[in-house]
């Protein structure tokens, strides 16, 4: 009763608290979208891969564009007790040159299809056959940013070479290092990859691998290791953290939310501490007419919880609205709706935390101030 | 059995040599509907007198038997159990929470202690009433003159339906005819209702009110006079 009251005839105390409140809630979302955004601009494809475990070629310090593997690798690798099937992966860094004149730098998948490593989220068109190189399938960054469909004409260069091909289809992977990516057969990687190399060249830069049914994955990956001279074997996530600078990105972007919850925890506690402060008379003589130390304490509680939800509710939706508007220039803000909901509870636990301060002023207050001087 | 017993009741401030004896051995008796004024110069120990009877300050030594119970040693948890259910305060300075309208002041007693409910609600509004508020319900602290907010004070020590209500100083912001009007109100109230009540006050304009006078010295219970009305 106490509490809900203060709120509402001090409107412009609350209102300025209310819009902190609602500025961090803002920030951190936006925070957030960005964070998952890099992230996934980094990642996504490789998250995406349809398969438990990548195999790298040893020396490649599981980097994709430096790893290479031979034919006898990827036969010995599917050969390998608890693999079920094991796939071709080819790498390339190519350019993409629509008809309408543009040029897209992307990243190219070379796969067998049929095998792990062929993308299994067609949303649009139809899937790849083994050794078609006329046509490719593109990711949703390039259908939905650069407006690439089903049928579209394409040239694909790398190096020395070109084709030209036809987008067969839209599947729903992300990028890979920032790039858009498009998948296409093996042979069609082969052919762009190699094209001025003659004699022997590897069968693919890595070798996608889905384990048996029920096997362990970390046990199928260090027999792999052991079966297979030169080889270095990780889970498809391990492999994604090892994309060149997520780390370090996540751990920037990790360490700018923490700071948000740092000053949105010193905002909210510095306030509701000083207006303690301001009551401390006040406190006296609502203890001394019956209130307990508890009773005091809730008022204050209802009056954050209130604080962070309306904050919320006008920093949230300005979020999301915010990110959609750049969604068109920046397509990196990209808001996971299951980690902001658990970033704003966890800004809203944090100041709580914040209001341990006000406790303490709170429970030292001797009601007996309420009669003035007393001795 | 539902008067109020003081025995000896005693508060040392310090110890040893500095030690002060703020009250020393006070002892008297109040029936039910009695209203006793306490007199005494500044410093005389009046103000630590009424925070013990209170349960705002623990006696050094004595016994303060309210309905019966011994309330001079409680755990603070109990105290503030005490404060909401038995005894009511009017302050020298009325100590309205200034951001609840003269309802909301009254009866956020009963939120103290869980019982705001319909017949809190109606209780509260006819408290005010009967203390011609009826029209300042929903005023601010702020918003009412000295003598209205100490009405509300008075509204406010009667909602929990105390046995005993301490006022402390009430005519000490008052000019004296509001003050007399204030004290007649707090008087009618408290004796209309058969409650106890027990007023410091150092103005001997508005000790004619009362059943009692207790004059305080140094500590000391100096003079327990009966007055005829």
């Amino acid at each position: 009763m106490l509490g809900i009251n203060e709120l509402r005839r001090k409107k412009v105390q609350f209102g300025l608290i209310t819009a902190m409140v609602a500025l961090v809630v803002y920030l951190l979302l936006m925070l957030n979208g960005l964070g998952n955004g890099l992230h996934q601009a980094m990642i996504g494809s490789v998250a995406g891969l349809n398969g438990d475990l990548v195999v790298y070629d040893e020396d490649a310090n599981l980097s994709v564009q430096r790893s290479e593997v031979d034919a006898a690798a990827l036969a010995a690798v599917a050969r390998t007790e608890g693999v079920a099937a094991a796939g071709p992966l080819g790498h390339l860094t190519l350019t993409l040159l629509p008809e309408d004149g543009r040029r897209i730098d992307a990243t190219l998948w070379g796969y067998e299809p049929g095998l792990p490593g062929e993308p299994d989220t067609l949303r649009e068109g139809n899937p790849l056959a083994p050794g078609d190189v006329e046509h490719v399938l593109v990711d949703r960054s390039l259908a939905e940013e650069y407006g690439l469909r089903a049928g579209d004409a394409l040239t694909l260069r790398a190096g020395g070479a070109e084709r030209r091909v036809t987008v067969r289809g839209v599947v729903s992977e992300g990028k890979y290092a920032a790039l858009p990516t498009v998948y296409a057969t093996l042979t069609l990687w082969d052919a762009l990859k190699h094209a001025n190399v003659t004699g022997e060249r590897p069968a693919a830069s890595v070798v996608l691998v889905r384990a048996a049914e029920g096997a362990d994955v970390g046990a199928l990956a260090r027999r792999i290791d052991g079966a297979v001279p030169g080889t270095q074997t990780v889970s498809r996530d391990a492999a994604a953290l090892a994309v060149g600078g997520v780390r370090e990105q996540d751990s920037v972007v990790y360490g700018m939310l923490g700071f948000t919850y740092l000053v949105g925890t010193l905002i909210v506690g510095v306030f509701f501490y000083v207006l303690t402060l301001q009551k401390i008379g006040q406190i006296g003589v609502v203890k001394a007419v019956g209130a307990s130390t508890w009773y005091v304490f809730r008022e204050l509680v209802k009056q954050v919880l209130a604080v962070m939800l309306l904050g919320t509710a006008v920093g949230a939706p300005l979020a999301a609205l915010t990110v959609q508007a750049l969604r068109r220039q920046m397509p990196l803000f990209d808001i996971d709706p299951g980690s902001a909901v658990v970033g704003v509870l966890l800004l809203a636990a944090t100041a709580l935390l914040g209001t341990l301060f006000s406790a303490r002023q709170i429970a030292r207050v001797d009601p007996i101030i309420a009669l003035g001087q007393v001795q | 059995m539902g008067g109020l017993e003081v025995r000896a009741l005693t508060k040392v401030y310090g110890s040893g040599r500095t030690a002060v004896r703020a009250v020393d051995g006070v002892s008297f008796r109040l029936e039910e509907g009695e209203f006793a004024a306490v007199l005494g110069p500044s410093g005389s120990g009046k103000t630590t007198l009424l925070a013990m009877l209170g349960a705002l300050l623990q006696p050094t030594e004595g016994e303060i038997l309210l309905g019966g119970r011994d309330i001079a040693r409680l755990s603070e948890r109990e105290r503030t159990r005490l404060r909401q259910r038995e005894i009511g305060f009017v302050f020298q300075s009325y100590n309205l929470v200034s951001y609840l309208t003269a309802y909301e002041n009254v009866l956020a007693v009963a939120d103290f202690a869980g019982r705001k409910d319909r017949a809190a609600r109606e209780r509260a509004r006819a408290l005010l009433e009967e203390l011609g508020l009826g029209d300042r319900l929903g005023f601010l602290p702020a918003e009412l003159s000295g003598g209205e907010r100490q009405r509300v004070a008075i509204a406010r020590a009667l909602m929990n339906d105390p046995r005993l209500v301490l006022v402390d100083e009430p005519t000490a912001s008052l000019d004296s005819q509001r003050g007399r009007q204030v004290v007649e109100a707090l008087v009618a109230e408290i004796k209309g209702r058969g409650k106890m009540g027990i007023m410091v006050t150092h103005d001997e304009r508005v000790t004619g009110y009362a059943d009692r006078l207790l004059r305080i010295q140094d500590g000391r219970l100096a003079a327990d006079v009966p007055q005829r009305r």
